[in-house]
Order: structure tokens, then C-alpha cells, then sequence
């Protein structure tokens, strides 16, 4: 029999997978088991019976639709954004640089209020939207504005370092065979972003899905418009009602695996693409 | 294609790349740009490609004034130093790539492409590699891959940078012999770039021996040899 552990020529496997294994057991798997296990404990019926109602359907579906559009917004303004900080020169490039990453640093919350204020009917962007019948605060519009917000940082900074490994060499060459420029950024380098910028879409999904702080300050929360699931599971909790809090949960849960999954097999087929490197 | 170089100057902000220089090459001829590095020849070579615009100065291609053509109008063969393959392409997508980067209404049809790249593959003399990438492949054979592909457009003019640089010396031997048959089969007007006096001078018909932006001597390998016009070229020939 093969064993577990190969011998290789770099030490330290075993203590490092150990580690590893552990942190991974106590900060990740063991709360999700407690959740499983929550569930499980209530019942595969009666979760169910939470589960599929109205209200719990259109939030999950609001959730999950919002945060697709919103990671795909950033998908496509990241790379771009990443493009532009690695390729020019200007000035107050660096001041750009360093706030990519103020949502990380902000508390959701700040960034909610901050949002809600802007937007708001008598926000300074609200207001001047008014006229013309357009309202952002309070519908779908302020959840996807906060989970852009807040998922902006992911797609940026996984595509940033791949875009500064791309060789000009190569682009030049793609000129020189009489490409034009707009065929080298399809052929040339969209395929080497594409693992990378994939990654991101991934990390800003996983993160508008589960964004609660500044969503429902913008949202408005009105039942069965603009209830994101996250806010229907604080909203269990605090009737106590805990087994309806892992249900929505595990739901979320299921479909969030499914979706970075799906994801995953996609950035594998694409790195294979780009592979053997 | 007969390459006329008239008056051409670089400059870079402050330093000067090139001092206006001038220089005709003879349609079909195989011609080194011998120099050191910080003499200027690559920088020659990419205001040849288009890659680099002159300062000042004019370019001429067969008579005609083509200063002012972009990169994908020139139809210059560019082997880049890297080579600059395409690594998430295979061996075959690389050497199609121009063909296919080519507007609709003048893009050869599919079996046209694969004949075609087939027969650059015969040239370079590594046929049955077409589905490798170019991570697979060793450093002699992704310079020839890297040949194939800029040959694929069929260019006017060849142009290599430093196209043996990488290499080791056994290898480099070789490629040197097959890229004089390639000119010779091809009959294209080459030029590459080199700091390497031996190649310069067995494989080219016309050294063109550089230094710090200036041309020091053009001639034939054994004119320069027996001739040498300045003292920088007899000290860096027998160097």
C-alpha cells in the first residue's frame, strides 16, 4: 500500500499539515459542524417546513441574485481597476492603490450609514436622482451599491500581482503578428487574468452572500422586496427560535457550496488552459 | 525588402538611445547588429518593428517613407529576445496566431491555417509538436517555434533580438546553421541583434558593428576583420 504521507526531499509535512488540519478544525469545520448539527437535531421535515415559505425563498433569492450581480460588477470594474494601477503611471496612483482596500478596514456598518446617507431620497445623490423617478436607498439598487462596496477590494487585489507578472514582451509580440489591440486583450491577456480574476468574483460572491452590516442599513428590509437572508436568521435568533436560524443557515450554506464549487471547476478548467506553467 | 535608415535618433527623456544614424540594407540580406550592451542596436531594431517610435528621422521600406506605420502595418517578423510565446496557447496556436488575428475578409480558411503552420513546423524541422505547450518544450525548440510564428504572417522582413542569447553553446551552433537556411529558403531581409562577435561575424553577409548609439563600421565580416575603420572595433573584435 502507498503510504498517506510520500517522502519528499522538503521536511516538515506532517507537522505542517497537523497544524494546518487543526486551526482549519477549530475555526472553519467545527462551527459548521455545530450548525449541521443544530439542524440535524431539528429535523430534516420540519427545516424544510422554515425553509419553504415565501419569505424565506424571496430572501435567499434576493441574496444570492444581488450578490451574483454585484461580484459581477466587480469582477469586471476590478480587473480593470487592478489593469489600470499596474500599467499607468499618474499621479495619486499610489492614494488609489492604498484605498482599494478601505472596505476591508471599514466597519460594513460605517460604510452602510455612509451609503444610506448618500442615497437616501434626501441623500445628496438622492436627492439629485429624485427628479428623475429614480431611488437607490431602499430597493435592490442600495443592497447591490453596498455589496459592490464592500466586494470591490477582492477581484483587485487577486488579479493586481498576475497582472504585473504579464511580460510586455508578450503583448508586443501579439502586435507584431498583426494583432490589433483589442485582439490582444481578448486572446492574450484575458486568459492569463482569467484564474485570477475568477478567484476574486469567487471571494466577492462568498462575501456580498453573507454581508450583513451594511446591507441593512440601505436595504430598507421590507419583507419580501428587500430582505436579504442573513437579516431573516438574526431576525430568528432574536425570537430564540435557533432551529429556524440553522435552517436558513444550512440553506445558505448549501447553495453558497454549490456556487463555489461550480466556480472552482470553472478556475481549474481555465488554469489548465493557461497551465503548465 | 530593401531597408533604407535615414537619419534616425532615439532619445529616451534625457539619454540618448540612438545618435542620428543611417544605414541601407540590401533586399535579402542577412545582417548582425554587433555592439555591446547600451550601443543602441535593439533600440535600432524595435524602431525597425515599429516597436519604438524615432525621435527623428525617416524610415524607408523599398522607397517608401514608413516612419509613421504602426506595428501591424509593418508585417515584421519580431523574434523577441524572451521569445514571448503565448504559454496558454499550444505550439500550433501560437504559430496560427497571427494568421487568425487577421481581419475576416483576409484570414485564411481553417484548412489553410493548418497547412500552413504544417509547413513552418517542416521549416523549423519540428513537425509532430503541434499539441505541446511551450512550457514543454526545450529552450532551442521554443526559438524555433518562436521563428515559425513570426514567419507565419509572412513578413517582409525578418528581425531577431539577441536570438541565440538564451541558449547554451551547442545548441546556439545549431540554430545559427538553421537560421542561415531559413534566410536562405526564405530570401527575406534579416536582421538580427547580437553582442556576440563570432556570430556576427559566421553567420551574417553585413556586420553592422555599434556603440554607445553610434554606427562605428558597416561591412562585410571579413572587411571588418582585416579592416577594422576604428579603434573600438579593432578592440572589440578581437575582444
Amino acid at each position: 500500500m502507498r503510504p498517506f504521507v510520500r517522502p519528499s526531499p522538503m521536511p516538515g509535512l506532517s507537522l505542517s499539515l497537523g497544524i494546518t488540519l487543526t486551526m482549519l478544525s477549530l475555526v472553519v469545520l467545527l462551527p459548521m459542524a455545530a450548525l449541521l448539527w443544530q439542524g440535524a437535531s431539528f429535523g430534516i421535515g420540519p427545516m424544510w417546513d422554515v425553509i419553504d415559505r415565501d419569505r424565506v425563498w424571496k430572501a435567499l433569492l434576493l441574496s444570492f441574485r444581488v450578490a451574483f450581480f454585484a461580484a459581477l460588477f466587480n469582477l469586471v470594474f476590478g480587473v480593470l481597476l487592478a489593469w489600470v494601477l499596474v500599467r499607468y503611471d499618474f499621479p495619486g496612483r499610489r492614494l488609489v492603490d492604498a484605498a482599494v482596500d478601505l472596505p476591508f478596514a471599514l466597519p460594513t456598518a460605517v460604510a452602510g450609514i455612509a451609503l444610506t446617507a448618500l442615497y437616501a431620497p434626501n441623500g445628496l445623490f438622492g436627492s439629485w436622482l429624485k427628479p428623475y423617478g429614480i431611488k437607490i436607498a431602499y430597493t435592490e439598487w442600495g443592497i447591490l451599491i453596498a455589496l459592490i462596496f464592500v466586494g470591490l477590494p477582492f477581484v483587485t487585489r487577486t488579479v493586481q500581482p498576475v497582472a504585473e507578472e504579464i511580460d510586455r514582451e508578450v503583448e508586443e509580440a501579439s502586435a507584431t503578428l498583426g494583432a490589433s489591440r483589442f485582439y490582444t486583450l481578448c486572446r492574450v491577456i484575458a486568459p492569463m487574468l482569467a484564474p485570477a480574476a475568477l478567484t476574486g468574483f469567487a471571494l466577492a460572491l462568498a462575501r456580498a452572500v453573507g454581508e450583513y452590516g451594511s446591507v441593512i442599513f440601505i436595504a430598507g428590509n421590507i419583507p419580501m422586496k428587500t430582505e436579504i437572508a442573513p437579516l431573516l436568521i438574526v431576525m430568528q435568533l432574536e425570537e430564540f427560535n435557533y432551529n429556524g436560524a440553522a435552517a436558513i443557515g444550512i440553506a445558505m450554506l448549501a447553495i453558497s457550496f454549490v456556487l463555489l464549487l461550480a466556480i472552482n471547476l470553472l478556475q481549474i478548467w481555465s488554469r489548465r488552459r493557461i497551465g503548465h506553467v | 525588402m530593401h531597408i533604407e535608415i535615414d537619419e534616425i535618433a532615439k532619445s529616451f527623456g534625457d539619454t540618448t538611445a540612438l545618435q542620428p544614424v543611417s544605414l541601407a540594407i540590401p533586399s535579402g540580406a542577412l545582417v548582425a547588429l554587433l555592439g555591446p550592451s547600451g550601443s543602441g542596436k535593439t533600440t535600432l531594431l524595435r524602431i525597425l518593428g515599429g516597436l519604438e517610435y524615432p525621435t527623428s528621422g525617416r524610415v524607408l521600406f523599398d522607397g517608401a517613407d514608413s516612419t509613421g506605420l504602426s506595428v501591424q502595418q509593418r508585417r515584421a517578423g519580431f523574434v523577441f529576445q524572451s521569445y514571448a510565446l503565448f504559454r496558454h496557447m499550444t505550439v500550433f496556436e501560437n504559430i496560427a496566431y497571427g494568421l487568425k488575428a487577421r481581419p475576416r475578409k483576409l484570414r485564411p480558411p481553417r484548412a489553410e491555417i493548418a497547412r500552413r503552420v504544417a509547413k513552418l513546423l517542416d521549416l523549423i524541422q519540428l513537425p509532430g509538436i503541434t499539441d505541446r505547450y511551450p512550457t514543454q518544450l526545450s529552450g532551442g525548440q521554443r526559438q524555433r517555434v518562436a521563428l515559425a510564428r513570426a514567419l507565419a504572417i509572412e513578413p517582409r522582413m525578418l528581425l531577431l533580438d539577441e536570438p541565440f542569447g538564451a541558449l547554451d553553446a551547442k545548441v546556439r551552433k545549431e540554430l545559427r546553421h538553421g537560421l542561415r537556411e531559413i534566410h536562405d529558403a526564405t530570401g527575406l531581409t534579416t536582421i538580427f541583434v547580437t553582442h556576440d562577435q563570432d556570430e556576427a561575424m559566421e553567420l551574417a553577409d553585413l556586420v553592422v558593428v555599434m556603440s554607445m548609439g553610434r554606427i562605428e563600421q558597416v561591412g562585410r565580416p571579413q572587411d571588418i576583420r582585416e579592416r577594422p575603420a576604428t579603434p573600438f572595433v579593432r578592440e572589440f573584435i578581437t575582444a
